[in-house]
């Protein structure tokens, strides 16, 4: 599918952004260079502020540092080739990028030997809201298949 | 409009990459007709994208923003994104019916990323009858068309069953139209009675 040539809203130079934490609104307007123009400076920006945190997750659920690195480049790899699907009006950023990232363990997964599915404790309790949602995922995610 | 969904837990792991590749295929099935369920994974999605960025950062290697340079320098396989809203079996070659009995009839679908995977549509027709069978590992079954109903329940077009290890099941189909039902394990399921013993080698279960 073509890149499309559209120029999304005026953005003030990434340069003048900083090398320090990004903020949301800040790593948007990269996305909507990486989408728009193919910026790899706006992309540098995004791979500065989402690899350690992926290598960061992944590292700590999967055990293997190397593995996490793996799994951490082909989800930026992921992340520069579906960055026109970024809707900020749908999910964060964060969201987003954690299933590109999701994704990309399925699909290694999928390789490999599925093994039947080891049981995960349900968790007890009224599960609406951000936080228990985050607490069951952190479950799910430590427990593997 | 379904009745029955697959459980938080189902979605859980579904929303994290830690379902199996048949379970995770009748879910995405069940997602595309339950609007209810597309938004409990959004919430479990928001909350991964919240546990990335609450995640301890460690250094990547000094050479990954290159590496990953390199990588999308080639040329970068733009796979075509699906709606949530499409079902995913419209992007899966159905073989044809295979008939096992009187108004009994399977398929094994083959998942092009896990060919391994246990996945079947089970279509019984009028007053019809499945095997029965025990599970070993979770079954997770999504009816198509029709309605079906066993010791626990009815079941109708849209609803998402999940039958745990252990559970025993018959399943009648008790509609006007044949019942169509797509079946995934865990595992591999028992089919017991005369008829399952008999059935068992030629479903290669």
């Amino acid at each position: 599918m073509p890149r499309k040539p559209v120029r999304l809203a005026p953005r003030p130079s990434l340069r003048a952004l900083g090398a320090g934490s990004a903020t949301d609104d800040e790593l948007d307007l990269c996305m909507a260079a990486v989408a728009g123009d193919g910026d790899k400076a706006a992309f540098g920006r995004l791979v500065q502020h989402f690899a350690p945190r992926l290598i960061g997750l992944f590292a700590h659920n999967r055990g293997a540092r190397a593995e996490a690195e793996a799994i951490a480049l082909e989800t930026l790899v992921a992340l520069w080739r579906d960055a026109a699907f970024y809707d900020p009006r749908q999910s964060t950023l964060a969201a987003f990028v954690f299933v590109l990232a999701r994704n990309v363990l399925r699909e290694r997964d999928a390789g490999a030997e599925l093994a039947s599915a080891a049981a995960v404790e349900p968790l007890a309790g009224d599960n609406t809201g951000l936080a228990r949602a985050t607490a069951r995922l952190r479950a799910a995610l430590e427990n593997g298949m | 409009m379904s009745s029955y969904h697959p459980y938080d837990d189902t979605l859980t792991r579904h929303a994290a990459g830690r379902l199996a590749a048949g379970p995770s295929f009748v879910v995405a099935v069940h997602l595309a007709s339950c609007r209810e369920c597309r938004a409990r994974v959004a919430l479990f999605e928001a909350a991964g994208g919240a546990l990335l960025e609450e995640a301890c950062v460690l250094a990547p290697p000094a050479e990954m923003f290159a590496a990953t340079l390199r990588r999308i320098e080639q040329a970068v396989e733009r796979m075509p994104r699906r709606s949530a809203t499409v079902s995913p079996l419209d992007a899966l070659p159905i073989p044809r019916w295979r008939r096992l009995g009187p108004d009994l009839q399977w398929r094994r679908l083959s998942l092009p990323q896990a060919p391994q995977a246990h996945l079947y549509m089970l279509k019984v027709g009028q007053q019809g009858r499945a095997p029965s069978y025990v599970q070993r590992g979770a079954a997770y079954i999504q009816v198509l068309q029709g309605a079906f109903h066993d010791e626990y329940g009815r079941y109708g077009a849209g609803d998402c069953i999940e039958a745990d290890d252990g559970a025993a099941h018959r399943p009648i189909a008790d509609s006007a139209a044949p019942c169509i039902c797509l079946a995934a394990f865990e595992g591999r399921p028992r089919l017991t009675g005369w008829l399952g013993r008999w059935l068992q080698p030629l479903l290669d279960l």
